[in-house]
């Protein structure tokens, strides 16, 4: 059991108790002796910090942006060759049929004209021709 | 992230790292935390199997908190001590106290040694300070050991036990001079008798 006394300057001392400075020294002590963890404790750490570790966070894969170049291009390169046969088919059947040009003209002419010479009420037209209407003489 | 690059990195920025998936950061993170956390909790329940339970959890609330952990609110170990000190006032509520390891079970040596007589007084000295440090009030135990073992200001002991600052002072004092009283009655058995006739 310690007495409490009382200093002039208001502190305090017990008798009997440890010397402050040697309380401090012990303390230090204990400081320096800190329980070190051992590599058992420290794995056990490890393997909870990676088990709990977040994802890294997932980037979204966005699809790139495609313009209509670069459609009409990637067609172009699909289909290019018969897109532009058909196209070029396609525009000269339009001039042919508002031009109408005038070496096209004898052929339907002699069409048309074949079939208002024969004598029969039906008007027909000829689309597909007798051969052997081009093979006569004169 | 190379490991010596990551030594220079202060605990929140590693916390940081670690949230992002950085393993090397979980890996720094345990090695520089681990031997505080685990000191602070032994010193508190003077039972190594018991702080390395109550270590592990503080560490894995760490790891739990990391992505939501706010930059700059609080210091990683402030915020360890915290949950250390929470810990523990659980369990030391829950259970009988453990009786503190006796003088009796300290390793024998030879008496003709001197290193080996030098080191059974200090673990005699260890072994009296934590039966004193035992013996304190639970609140008193804390505050002086994180100030004078721990080596703590008593803003952050403030923070960690959520208590004011001049409350901290008052627990140190009271805990100082209990600890001098628990002690002084053994002054020569812990080799300080002699040092003290010197002073």
């Amino acid at each position: 059991m310690t007495k409490r006394l009382s200093g002039a300057d208001g502190s305090h001392k017990d008798e009997g108790a440890m010397n402050p400075k040697d309380l401090d020294d012990l303390l230090a002590s204990a400081r320096h002796t800190r329980a070190e963890p051992s590599a058992e404790f420290l794995s056990r750490l490890l393997v909870d910090a990676y088990a709990n570790m977040p994802e890294p966070a997932a980037v979204p894969v966005v699809p790139p942006r495609v313009g209509w170049r670069a459609v009409l291009r990637g067609w172009l390169n699909d289909f290019g060759a018969p897109a532009a046969g058909l196209a070029c088919a396609t525009a000269a059947g339009l001039w042919i049929g508002f031009a109408q040009p005038a070496t096209l003209d004898p052929v339907t002419g002699a069409l048309t004209l074949a079939a208002a010479s024969t004598d029969t009420t039906e008007e027909t037209v000829e689309l597909i021709p007798r051969l052997d209407t081009w093979l006569g003489e004169g | 992230m190379a490991f010596d690059d990551l030594a220079d990195q202060s605990d929140e920025a590693l916390l940081q790292l670690y949230a992002r998936g950085d393993r090397a950061a979980a890996r720094t993170l345990v090695l520089r935390l681990s031997p505080r956390v685990l000191g602070y909790a032994t010193r508190l329940l003077a039972d190594r199997a018991e702080a390395e339970d109550v270590a592990q959890e503080a560490m894995l609330r760490l790891w739990r908190m990391a992505p939501e952990w706010r930059t700059g609110e609080a210091q990683v170990t402030t915020w360890l001590y915290r949950v250390v000190t929470n810990l523990v006032t659980d369990r030391q509520r829950a259970r009988q106290r453990r009786q503190a390891t006796t003088l009796d079970d300290a390793p024998e040596v030879a008496d003709d040694a001197p290193a080996a007589v030098a080191q059974l007084i200090e673990a005699d000295r260890m072994a009296a300070l934590d039966r004193a440090l035992d013996g304190l009030p639970d609140r008193q135990r804390q505050a002086l050991i994180l100030r004078h073992i721990e080596g703590m200001s008593n803003p952050e002991i403030a923070e960690i036990m959520q208590i004011g600052v001049e409350a901290v002072e008052s627990l140190t004092a009271r805990a100082k001079r209990a600890l001098a009283s628990a002690l002084g009655g053994q002054r020569e058995e812990l080799g300080y008798a002699d040092v003290e006739g010197g002073s």
